[in-house]
């Protein structure tokens, strides 16, 4: 590389197909980070082990377009908006009843398998029916006094994206 | 080069003249979120505190409420009407039990079902340190109603959204 070209790829020259350029990566950037990639941090420890407290992730936007959320995805889940969202795990849909006897996840009465969960104190909660409309979400991190947890049911047009990895 | 120089001449001026409208005219969407920022900066506490500075404080944060005020929690089962003259000792009270507080409001949407009358959902976080040592760290979503009385948006109702219902 010429001391000329690195001069010109340091201190472009300020023409229109420049200024187009900038435009249009900056147009393109808030477009994609504001409604597709939504970027956020974790804070706190509702989902550990899966995602610890600080990690930085992305909220991808597009993907429920094509099929709706499933059983054990993990979803961002939305407020007022997206800048401060619910990273949680579904675990039932409606109709179906959801309880907790002693830290295991019971989905109409039948104790589920949840490997994703390393340690777990004794929630109990008894059964009930999720609504129409809604999804039954928990945390992974079930080593914490079940009051202190935000979990329950929450409409699916809440659900906002999946993290991306 | 005379007609780039000329462009970003004219991107200069516009972007001069849509900061200068955002600074001197201001809409009611940007009066309301200026209100709840304030609202969060006199919450606001860095450790120890003079009883004076908290007092003022509390009695700015009632002077952002109407004469009533409606307060709906449903998560803490809260749910009465105030009157505005007992919400400084509520503040008071409540900022005492702290030796830090930060609180920051986010994702505003607006509705104006009547002229003097605002609908606002936002999520309210707060971040605070007990006079124990306990880290807290609690976020709600949150509607609020406002009216505008002698052209200030005065806080009538805050009602807390329950977006996980166990």
């Amino acid at each position: 590389m010429s001391r000329k070209q690195i001069q010109q790829f340091l201190f472009p020259e300020l023409n229109r197909k420049f200024l187009i350029r900038v435009l249009a990566v900056g147009i393109g950037a808030f477009v994609i980070f504001s409604y597709i990639l939504i970027p956020f941090r974790i804070t706190g420890f509702s989902m550990e082990p899966t995602y610890r407290d600080g990690e930085i992730n992305f909220s991808f936007a597009l993907n429920y377009i094509f099929s709706p959320p499933e059983r054990f995805d993990v979803v961002t889940i939305r407020l007022s908006g997206t800048r401060v969202m619910l990273l949680k795990r579904i675990v039932a849909f409606p109709g179906e009843t959801v309880a907790f006897e002693e830290g295991y996840l019971m989905i109409n009465g039948q104790k589920i398998a949840e490997p994703y969960v390393s340690e777990r104190r004794p929630w109990n909660l008894a059964p009930r029916t999720v609504k129409e409309g809604h999804v039954y979400v928990v945390g992974d991190n079930r080593n914490v006094p079940m009051n202190t947890h935000d979990f329950g049911q929450t409409p699916i047009h809440r659900i906002t994206g999946a993290p991306l990895w | 080069m005379v007609n780039v120089k000329h462009g970003i001449f004219a991107l200069l001026m516009a972007a001069g003249a849509i900061l200068a409208f955002f600074l001197f005219f201001q809409g009611d969407e940007a009066k309301i979120k200026k209100r709840f920022h304030a609202l969060a900066e006199l919450a606001e506490k860095n450790g120890n505190e003079h009883n004076l500075i908290a007092a003022k404080k509390a009695h700015q944060i009632e002077k952002m409420f109407s004469k009533t005020v409606r307060i709906q929690i449903p998560s803490y089962d809260i749910d009465r009407s105030f009157d505005n003259r007992d919400i400084s000792p509520h503040v008071l009270y409540a900022r005492a039990r702290y030796q830090t507080i930060s609180l920051e409001f986010h994702d505003f949407r607006f509705d104006f079902p009547e002229d003097e009358t605002a609908v606002v959902s936002l999520t309210g976080v707060l971040n605070a340190l007990t006079g124990s040592g306990e880290r807290i760290r609690e976020f709600h979503e949150m509607v609020s109603t406002l009216e505008k009385v002698n052209g200030e948006w005065l806080i009538t109702e805050v009602s807390g959204v329950d977006v996980l219902e166990k």
